[in-house]
């Protein structure tokens, strides 16, 4: 579980096994914060940039493939990347990188589905993507991938993302609150019927599991 | 869903004690929560691992063309300062009605000012309240334009009185609307953002004519005036919408 980047903004989450020992919290203190390298790279240092990229590009990549599929997501994280080169200059050096790195792809994935009309979650798309196992870190089950994409599917935009940045991302409820333009209570009333929603879409397989 | 439930949401994944261990296990809803949140553990990133190919020299190249990184706020003031300039070129080089009230003209340029907070609004990152608190404001201004003109003053030649009117706001409102609508491509398309900048844009046109015309006929401020105004911000608003984004930030 993760996003397998390196966190800059070091928060105290259980459930993402962050800083559990002396020698990841050597890691994470000796590394540049996003947004210090996000002021770097406004300031035209383009290695900030490169920083920023390495530690995101997967995270990124892996959000965009849960939303559009795998094919555009690949299309869309270059297009989330080039964004923040573009618009750095409205960047707010006082606002978090994560979030506003968030908002842009959210953005990238509403306009393609705006454009191209179709589910946000292309079912078929997600299970091809399933069935090569070259980016998975862990066992994969395709059927519960499968279920699991299937009910996400389901839910309104809202939830879905607020479920997906939490769950999958492991962005915090102030963070999403941040990348949706949302209160935190707000976030967290989606994701809290979001989750619920879900486990009645998904009883068979908690059942059968 | 109450705030034990909240707490509990804040602390899924992590072991729970004392009095949320006992609410938790005691609240359906939580139980359904922490199940669904289990549940999706095992989901792998589906994600692989290979960087997308050309990036950084699309990034390198970007910045060649650019090395520059502008703030957010050229962009209203830009656009602030064309929309001023046309209106007092509009407003000095058509004939001013001397016969229209002072009250027009104040709401007209209480109008003007409207549209130039509109324009920060819509083209500032992340003002959603702003956004939505300047429609309001505007919609009050334009009302107030339409009210101030004399409802006892008629034109005389509807059609050819109207004529003149409509191509005043038409060709006032051109340049700021397509300033407005290119500005709005540069960043992610917002159905609000990109309503509002086109109606503080299209004013520009109703802002001259608060100066140039007093005819208060409603068939002549509904037609000339009102739809064309509406009609402009429309068009501008779904030519933004079909425009691709130069950048999807906010």
């Amino acid at each position: 579980m993760g996003a397998g980047f390196p966190k800059s903004d070091v928060t105290l989450k259980p459930e993402t096994g962050l800083l559990r020992n002396a020698e990841d919290a050597g890691v994470e203190a000796s590394q540049d914060s996003d947004e210090s390298l996000m002021a770097r790279f406004c300031d035209s240092d383009l290695p900030a940039f490169e920083k920023l990229f390495q530690r995101y590009s997967r995270p990124i990549r892996a959000y965009l493939s849960r939303l559009v599929g795998p094919g555009p997501a690949e299309d869309l994280a270059q297009a989330t990347f080039l964004s923040v080169v573009r618009s750095r200059g409205r960047f707010d050096r006082n606002a978090r990188f994560r979030p506003w790195l968030y908002t842009i792809a959210t953005n990238a994935a509403r306009d393609h589905h705006r454009r191209h009309r179709e589910d946000l979650i292309d079912e078929s798309r997600l299970l091809s993507e399933a069935s090569d196992p070259s980016g998975a870190s862990v066992p994969r089950d395709e059927g519960l991938e499968r279920a699991v994409q299937n009910a996400l599917g389901q839910l309104p935009e809202g939830q879905r993302l607020a479920i997906v940045m939490h769950r999958f991302q492991n962005l915090s409820f102030a963070e999403i609150a941040q990348a949706l333009d949302l209160s935190e209570s707000a976030v967290k009333v989606r994701a809290h019927r979001g989750y619920k929603r879900l486990r009645e879409l998904l009883e068979g397989v908690w059942k059968s599991g | 869903m109450t705030p034990q439930c909240q707490s509990v949401l804040d602390r899924l994944g992590a072991p729970l004690s004392g009095e949320l261990l006992a609410h938790a296990q005691g609240c359906s809803e939580c139980q359904q929560v922490q199940r669904s949140y289990e549940l999706m553990r095992s989901q792998a990133l589906p994600s692989a691992e290979v960087a997308p190919a050309g990036v950084s020299e699309r990034v390198a190249s970007e910045l060649h063309r650019r090395p520059r990184a502008y703030r957010w706020w050229w962009g209203p003031v830009a656009l602030g300062a064309i929309y001023s300039l046309l209106v007092v070129v509009g407003i000095l080089v058509l004939s001013v009605d001397d016969t229209a009230p002072q009250s027009l003209r104040i709401a007209g340029l209480g109008l003007a000012l409207a549209s130039l907070i509109g324009f920060v609004a819509a083209l500032a990152p992340g003002s959603r309240r702003t956004r939505n608190a300047v429609f309001p404001v505007v919609g009050v201004m334009l009302l107030s334009v339409l009210a101030a003109a004399r409802t006892t003053q008629y034109g005389q030649h509807f059609w050819v009185d109207g004529a003149s009117c409509l191509l005043v706001e038409v060709l006032t409102s051109l340049i700021p609307l397509a300033l407005g609508v290119w500005l709005l491509t540069r960043t992610a398309f917002h159905p609000i953002r990109s309503l509002l900048l086109p109606f503080c844009a299209a004013t520009a046109g109703l802002v001259v004519l608060s100066f140039h015309c007093a005819d208060g006929l409603p068939a002549h401020l509904l037609v000339f005036h009102l739809l064309p105004w509406l009609v402009l911000s429309a068009v501008a608003w779904l030519i933004r919408a079909r425009t691709p984004s130069y950048s999807y930030a906010p």
